[in-house]
């Protein structure tokens, strides 16, 4: 049965990185739902105007789009203080930033950027989790972080920002053991591959040919990711916390078959 | 945008989030030891203070700091041209 907006228990979601990408994606399901979603974004290279015209066409309400680093606790307190006087309470946050320094070789292994890697890409989880709870006497009931296959899969450039996804879903897991009894539910998605500004930023459009070359199944658009977030706070999946949910269809588990494909393929040609 | 403001605004930036200080312009940032994590740390910075936007997939062409201030330059008239 389709979500409708009457029976949706979701009013007011907040998502970093939330202008462009995954992030803009989800609040556009969550808002044709009827949810106020707040979008945050530190680089500030989208266009406001266009996101408010894209929300208006569907319907959905305008959304709050805030410039806040995820990295900076004053900025974080502040924009609590900004969401306190406006809403009653934050029923979603989905965790969606990553930004990760990229890694070559390696002579790009150092300390800070990983340290920095984590700090935006997996900490905000906890951070905005529990300034949510400080700020608004309450916890949202649906937080999700936005996980991708870096954790088990070899990606160019991708150690820190892969190292981080797996602190990240390691901390989701053990948010969810330490907040069930709060009527909270923490959950990843772990996406394919979603061609974005970050993706680009991070593998370079080479890399990026070539994967989708190899694989085309791996790519997906931003809206299947945003379909499983709403499915996740719909109310139907209230029984599902602590998990690592794949949201790529099914396309990781084929990999190896991909590849053999492929040098098949190669070796036909020659 | 006057070329000289933007660079009294990247190299500050610069030396506040990574503490190099008096980079050469022609050198490649990396041999200083700027990440690209710094590199979006730095342009998020800048972009703020001199009200530009540049898009983030344009920062993997910047080597140089005097390609970064190309790029921010590009950014700045591009976003001042007509419609």
């Amino acid at each position: 049965m389709p979500i409708t907006s009457g029976s949706w228990p979701v009013k007011t979601v907040l998502i970093t990185g939330g202008t462009k990408g995954i992030g803009l994606a989800c609040g556009l399901a969550f808002a044709k739902l009827g949810a106020v979603c707040v979008l945050t974004n530190k680089w500030g290279s989208a266009n406001e105007s266009e996101i408010y015209a894209e929300f208006a066409r569907t319907g959905a309400p305008r959304p709050l789009i805030v410039e806040a680093d995820v990295a900076v606790p004053e900025q974080t307190l502040t924009l609590m203080d900004n969401l306190h006087s406006r809403f009653d309470e934050i029923d979603v946050f989905i965790c969606n930033v990553a930004l990760a320094q990229n890694v070559a070789g390696l002579t790009d292994y150092q300390r800070r950027g990983f340290l920095k890697s984590i700090e935006y890409s997996a900490w905000p989880l906890i951070d905005y989790t529990l300034a949510i709870g400080d700020k608004f006497g309450k916890y949202p009931r649906y937080v999700i972080g936005v996980s991708s296959l870096g954790p088990d899969h070899f990606l160019p450039n991708y150690d820190f920002a892969a190292a981080s996804k797996a602190c990240l879903e390691t901390l989701a897991k053990y948010l969810h053991a330490r907040l069930c009894g709060d009527d909270v539910r923490v959950n990843i998605l772990r996406t394919g591959m979603v061609l974005t500004d970050s993706l680009l930023a991070s593998f370079g459009s080479a890399s990026i040919k070539n994967m989708q070359e190899s694989i085309p199944d791996l790519f997906l658009p931003a809206e299947d990711i945003a379909k499983a977030a709403v499915g996740l706070c719909s109310g139907w999946m209230d029984a599902v916390g602590g998990q690592i949910i794949t949201v790529d269809k099914g396309s990781s588990f084929n990999l190896a078959s991909a590849v053999v494909n492929r040098s098949q393929n190669n070796k036909e040609r020659t | 945008m006057e070329r000289a403001r933007i660079v009294v605004a990247v190299k500050a930036n610069i030396e506040s989030c990574t503490g190099i200080k008096d980079v050469d312009p022609a050198k490649s940032l990396k041999d200083y030891g700027v990440s690209s994590l710094d590199m979006v740390e730095i342009v998020s910075k800048t972009m703020r203070e001199l009200k530009v936007k540049v898009p983030r997939s344009q920062l993997m062409k910047a080597k140089t700091l005097d390609g970064l201030i190309d790029i921010i330059r590009e950014s700045a008239l591009a976003a001042a041209k007509p419609l």
